[in-house]
C-alpha cells in the first residue's frame, strides 16, 4: 500500500517544461529498457477489468456490469476472464495492476482528459509535447507510433517514426528520388517525415502488413527488439467509451478486453529476448461511473485500473489504496475515487526503463515535485 | 472596361478608411483583382471617380489580390477551381455570393471504365431516388431487415451463392454509400465550393457517425440539419442538430429515460433499470456550445440530460416520428417530470424546455468565443490572432448568430491576411486534388457498391478511401470530430498516403496529365515549379505537385 496522495489540491503549473534541458550527454551505463504504451481511448472501466470481488458494495452498486467467473487474483481482486494471457503473466511475476488510479483530472471530458494523459501537464491543451516525448528527448532515444498519426504522447522526441501499413494495392511505394526532392522542399516535421519514408524506400524494410492492434503490437515488439530499434512505442485501442450496452461477461467491453489481452501477448512474442528489459502499460483518460446508467452502460468517471506487463516488473501484485465502493466513499457520489496519481506510475516506469532519476522526472517531465515515488513497489 | 462586381450602395471599404462608417459592418468588400498592373490602375481611378472613395486609396492597394492568391484562397476557403472554371475577377463577391445560395446537388452517373482516355462523364442533377425523406428511409431500413431475414433463412450466409443476392439487397435498401458519394461529388464538381466548405466545418463541429441505426440518417442530417441551415442562424442549426435522430442515436439520447417518467417507473416495476444517459448533455455543453471555458458543473450536465429525456425514437413503432415536424421525435412518456435547474436558471417540464435551453446556449458569450476561435483556426491558421477572433465574434453578436454574415467575415479576414497559411486536412486535400486536376471521383452514383470491394478495389468501395486517408467522416469516431491542427496530420504514414493517392489520381481519374496546367491552377510559386521540374516522369511530377508545400497548405 502506498501513502494516499492528496494530489487534487496540488495540480501542476502549466507547461514550460521544454526550455533549458542540458541532457544530451546522458550517460548510457546499461542497455536502455523499452516502454510500450497501450492507449485505451474513451475511458476504460477499471472496475469491469479488475473487479474488487472482495468489496461487498460491488454487486450492490453495479450488478449488471460484473462478469461471471472472474479470474481470482487474491481474496479482494479478480480479473475479467477475457484477460487470460495477462493472468498468466501475473502468474509468471511479469505483470502488475494498479487500481483506483487516474491522472489528476476530474472534469470528465474525453478531450481534455486525453490531452492531459499524454501531455502530463496540469492544463489541457497547454503543451505541444508529451511526457514520453520529453523523456525521449532527455534520454536521447527514438520512438515509434503504431498509428497513422503522431500521438501527442511522444511529440517532443527528436527521432520519431510511425508504422501503419498502407492498404492501397493500386499505388506502389513512391521511389526514393521523388521522396528526396520532397524532403528538400519542406522544413521541420514534414521534411523529417519524407526523409523517414525515403529511408524505408531505400531499404525496402519488410514490415508487417497487419494493422489490427495485435498485429501492430507484434510488429512494434519486433522492431523494438532490433539493435538500434525504438525504445518507445505507442499503440491506440479505441471505443472504450461504453455509454450503452457495455456487456459484462460478453459484449462490447469484454471483446475489447480480449483485444488488450492479445496486444500484451503480441508484445511479448514480438519483443522476444527484449521482453525482459521492457514495460508494456495501459493509459486511459478516466474510469467510468460505478453505477450502471439508463442504457446498460456507464458514463464518464474518475478512478480506473491500469495493466502493466514486461520483464522489468518484479512485483506481481495489485497496487492499490482501496477507497471503497459504498456511496459515501465514491468521488462526487458516483465515481471510483483515484488514490494513486497515475503519473507516479509513469514516472516509476521511466525510472526503471531509462534509469532517469525520480526527481528529474517529476521536475522536468511532469513539473510536479510532489509526485509519489512508487518505483520500488513495482520494479525492484 | 468591366468593373469588378460590387453592390450599389455598399460603398464603404474594408479594411475601413476614416471616411467609411466605422460603426457599421461592411456587408460586402470592394476588391480589385489585378492580372495586369496597368489595368488595375485604370479600374481603380474609374471607381474612385464614380464613388468618390478618395480616402480609400490605401485600402484598395492593400486589397488588390494577385491571381496566385485568388487561386490559393479558392482552396483555403473552398476546394479549388477545376481547369475549365473561370478565375473569378471579384474573388470576395464570388465567395460571398455562395453563402446564401441553395445549390442543386449534382454528381456523375458513371466514371467507368477507368484508365481509358475519352470524354469525361457528364455532371447531372443528383437523382432523387438517392435522397429520401427520413420516414421513407426508416421504412426502407425496416424493409432491409425483413429482406435480409428472409435471405438468411433461404441461403446459408457462409455459402458462395449468398453473396450476389445479399449485395442486391444492400444496394436496394441501404443508402449510406450514396450519401458518402454525394458529399464527395458536391465538393469535386459543385458550383458552390465555398458554401460546401463551410458545410464541412459545421458537419465536423456537430459530428455524428453511423452507430446502431444512425447511419441511416446521416445523409438527411447533413442535408437538412447542416446544409439547409447555412443560410440561417446558428441557433436554428443548433436546435435542428440536437433534436435530429442522427444525433440522438450517436450520443445515446435515444436510451436516456427520466427515472421518474412513466416509462422509467414501469421499467423499474418490471425489474429493469432506467435512468438518464449524460452523453449528449455533456457534449452539448463541452463541444457544441460553451466549451469547458463556460464554467459549468456536473449538476448542469445532469440537469440538461433530464431536460433532454424524451427526445428519441423507436424504430419498432409504425409511427416513427410523430408530430408536425417528422424529424424531431419526442416521447413524453420518457421525459423526466418536474422543473430542472441549469446554469442557475429553471426550466419547466416538457419539450419546450429544450428549445429554451438551446436558445440560451446559442447566445451565450462562451459559445460565441468558442466558435469564433474555432472558425478562425479552421479557415485562417492554427493559432489565429486574437483580433481576428474578435472580429468574427463581433459580427456574431451584432447579427445574433447569422451564419452568412459570420462566414463573410471569415472570408474577408482570409483575404485581408494573405500571409496566413493553413495545412489542409486529408479529405479536403483529396477533393481539392481531384477538382484542380480536372479528375473524377473514384466512382459515380450508379457504381456504388455497399460493402463488397470491386476487383479494382479502390474504384468502388469508398470505405477504403477514407479509411486509408485517416479521415473518415462515415465511421464511428469521437464526437469532437477531426482536428484541424497541422501536428495531427503530419507523420511519415500520413504523408505516405498522400503520395499514394497522388499516384492514383495521376493514373486513374481522367485527370489532366499536363503538369503545367496543374501548377497554374494551384498558383504555384517559382520554388514549387523548380521542385516539380526535378521529377523524372509525368507521374513523379504529378505527385510532386500535389504533395508540394503550395498544394498541401493554403
Amino acid at each position: 500500500m502506498v501513502t494516499r496522495r492528496h494530489f487534487l489540491t496540488s495540480t501542476a503549473a502549466a507547461s514550460v517544461f521544454y526550455a533549458g534541458f542540458a541532457m544530451r550527454g546522458y550517460a548510457q551505463t546499461r542497455d536502455l529498457g523499452k516502454i510500450a504504451i497501450v492507449i485505451l481511448e474513451g475511458g476504460m472501466d477499471g472496475l469491469a477489468a479488475v473487479p474488487p470481488i472482495g468489496d461487498k458494495s460491488l454487486l450492490k452498486q453495479r450488478k449488471g456490469l460484473v462478469s461471471t467467473g472472474p479470474i481470482k487474483l487474491n481474496p479482494f481482486f479478480g480479473l475479467h476472464p477475457n484477460l487470460i494471457n495477462f493472468a498468466h503473466m501475473l502468474d509468471d511475476n511479469e505483470a502488475a495492476i494498479v487500481h483506483a488510479t487516474s491522472i489528476p483530472y476530474t472534469r470528465r471530458s474525453h478531450f481534455e482528459g486525453q490531452n492531459l494523459m499524454q501531455s502530463g501537464t496540469g492544463q489541457p491543451f497547454s503543451s505541444p509535447t508529451g511526457w514520453l516525448g520529453r523523456a525521449m528527448e532527455i534520454a536521447g532515444i527514438p520512438g515509434k507510433a503504431l498509428a497513422l498519426d503522431m500521438p501527442l504522447l511522444i511529440r517532443g522526441g527528436e527521432d520519431l517514426d510511425n508504422l501503419y501499413p498502407a492498404d492501397l494495392p493500386n499505388a506502389a511505394n513512391v521511389d526514393a528520388d521523388t521522396l528526396e526532392i520532397l524532403s528538400q522542399a519542406f522544413e521541420g516535421d514534414i521534411e523529417a517525415s519524407f526523409a523517414k519514408l525515403r529511408l524505408k524506400a531505400l531499404h525496402s524494410a519488410l514490415e508487417s502488413r497487419r494493422r489490427d492492434p495485435a498485429g501492430l503490437a507484434l510488429a512494434a515488439g519486433e522492431e523494438m527488439a532490433r539493435p538500434g530499434g525504438p525504445n518507445v512505442s505507442v499503440i491506440r485501442i479505441t471505443e472504450f467509451d461504453t455509454h450503452s450496452h457495455q456487456g459484462a461477461s460478453d459484449g462490447n467491453l469484454p471483446e475489447l478486453f480480449s483485444t488488450i489481452d492479445q496486444v500484451f501477448r503480441s508484445f511479448k512474442i514480438g519483443l522476444g529476448d527484449a521482453w525482459k528489459n521492457s514495460i508494456v502499460m495501459t493509459l486511459t483518460e478516466f474510469g467510468r461511473t460505478v453505477k450502471e446508467n439508463g442504457s446498460q452502460g456507464t458514463d464518464h468517471g474518475y478512478g480506473t485500473a491500469a495493466l502493466l506487463a514486461g520483464g522489468l516488473i518484479k512485483k506481481a501484485n495489485v497496487l492499490a489504496d482501496w477507497p471503497g465502493l459504498s456511496d459515501k466513499e465514491l468521488f462526487e457520489g458516483r465515481d471510483l475515487m483515484a488514490t494513486i496519481d497515475y503519473r507516479s506510475v509513469c514516472a516509476a516506469a521511466m525510472e526503471a526503463a531509462f534509469g532517469l532519476p525520480h526527481d528529474q522526472i517529476t521536475e522536468q517531465i511532469f513539473g510536479e515535485k510532489e509526485l509519489a515515488h512508487v518505483h520500488d513497489l513495482l520494479f525492484t | 472596361m468591366s468593373f469588378p462586381r460590387y453592390l450599389a450602395g455598399d460603398h464603404h471599404c474594408f479594411p475601413y478608411c476614416i471616411d467609411c462608417s466605422p460603426g457599421l459592418m461592411p456587408t460586402t468588400s470592394l476588391v480589385l483583382v489585378s492580372i495586369d498592373h496597368a489595368q488595375r490602375e485604370v479600374q481603380y481611378y474609374a471607381i474612385e471617380e464614380e464613388w468618390g472613395l478618395r480616402f480609400c486609396t490605401r485600402a484598395w492597394e492593400e486589397m488588390s489580390i494577385e491571381v496566385s492568391d485568388v487561386l490559393r484562397l479558392s482552396r483555403k476557403l473552398g476546394f479549388g477551381l477545376r481547369p475549365e472554371e473561370q478565375i473569378p475577377t471579384d474573388f470576395v463577391g464570388w465567395a460571398i455570393g455562395q453563402l446564401t445560395a441553395k445549390p442543386e446537388q449534382i454528381g456523375v452517373a458513371s466514371v467507368l471504365p477507368m484508365n481509358t482516355p475519352g470524354q469525361p462523364p457528364a455532371i447531372v442533377p443528383w437523382p432523387e431516388k438517392y435522397t429520401q425523406p427520413i420516414d421513407e428511409q426508416v421504412k426502407r431500413y425496416a424493409a432491409w431487415w425483413v429482406a435480409l431475414d428472409a435471405l438468411n433463412k433461404k441461403i446459408d450466409p457462409s455459402s458462395p451463392e449468398y453473396e450476389d443476392p445479399r449485395r442486391a439487397i444492400d444496394q436496394k435498401y441501404y443508402y449510406l454509400p450514396w450519401d458518402m458519394t454525394r458529399r464527395a461529388h458536391q465538393a469535386i464538381y459543385g458550383a458552390t465550393p465555398v458554401l460546401e466548405r463551410f458545410g464541412h466545418f459545421w458537419a465536423n463541429h456537430f459530428t455524428v457517425a453511423p452507430k446502431d441505426q444512425g447511419g441511416l440518417f446521416l445523409g438527411h442530417y447533413l442535408d437538412r440539419a447542416i446544409r439547409d441551415n447555412l443560410a440561417g442562424d446558428f441557433g436554428t442549426m443548433l436546435a435542428d442538430v440536437t433534436m435530429h435522430p442522427a444525433m440522438l442515436t450517436y450520443l445515446d439520447n435515444n436510451f436516456s429515460v427520466g427515472p421518474n417518467s412513466k416509462n422509467g417507473k414501469s421499467a423499474r416495476k418490471a425489474g429493469h433499470f432506467a435512468d438518464i444517459n449524460e452523453n449528449l448533455a455533456r457534449e452539448l455543453l463541452e463541444l457544441h456550445t460553451l466549451s469547458p471555458a463556460g464554467a459549468y458543473t456536473q449538476a448542469d450536465v445532469i440537469g440538461i440530460a433530464k431536460i433532454l429525456t424524451g427526445w428519441g425514437y423507436d424504430l419498432t413503432k409504425t409511427t416513427v416520428f410523430p408530430g408536425k415536424d417528422r424529424w424531431r421525435p419526442f416521447f413524453k412518456n420518457s421525459h423526466e417530470p418536474g422543473d430542472k435547474t441549469v446554469l442557475g436558471e429553471t426550466y419547466k417540464q416538457g419539450p419546450d424546455a429544450t428549445a429554451h435551453l438551446l436558445e440560451r446556449l446559442a447566445a451565450a458569450d462562451a459559445t460565441i468565443e468558442h466558435l469564433s476561435t474555432k472558425l478562425a483556426r479552421y479557415f485562417l491558421t492554427d493559432v489565429p490572432e486574437l483580433a481576428d477572433v474578435r472580429a468574427i465574434a463581433d459580427v456574431w453578436r451584432q447579427t445574433k448568430g447569422n451564419l452568412p454574415a459570420i462566414h463573410q467575415k471569415v472570408i474577408e479576414l482570409a483575404v485581408a491576411r494573405p500571409e496566413l497559411r493553413k495545412f489542409q486536412q486529408p479529405e479536403v486535400w483529396l477533393y481539392q486534388s481531384l477538382r484542380i486536376a480536372g479528375g473524377h471521383y473514384f466512382f459515380g452514383f450508379d457504381q456504388v457498391s455497399v460493402d463488397h470491394p470491386f476487383i479494382d478495389d479502390l474504384n468502388r468501395n469508398s470505405d477504403k478511401i477514407y479509411e486509408e486517408l485517416g479521415q473518415y467522416y462515415w465511421q464511428e469516431r469521437q464526437p469532437n470530430g477531426y482536428s484541424d491542427a497541422r501536428a495531427d496530420w503530419v507523420s511519415p504514414e500520413h504523408l505516405d498516403r498522400r503520395l499514394r493517392f497522388s499516384e492514383i489520381i495521376a493514373k486513374g481519374c481522367h485527370a489532366a496529365r499536363d503538369v503545367g496546367v496543374l501548377l497554374d491552377r494551384i498558383g504555384a510559386n517559382d520554388r514549387t515549379r523548380a521542385l516539380v521540374a526535378n521529377g523524372r516522369t509525368v507521374t513523379a511530377k504529378f505527385i510532386l505537385t500535389l504533395c508540394s508545400p503550395d498544394m498541401m497548405e493554403a
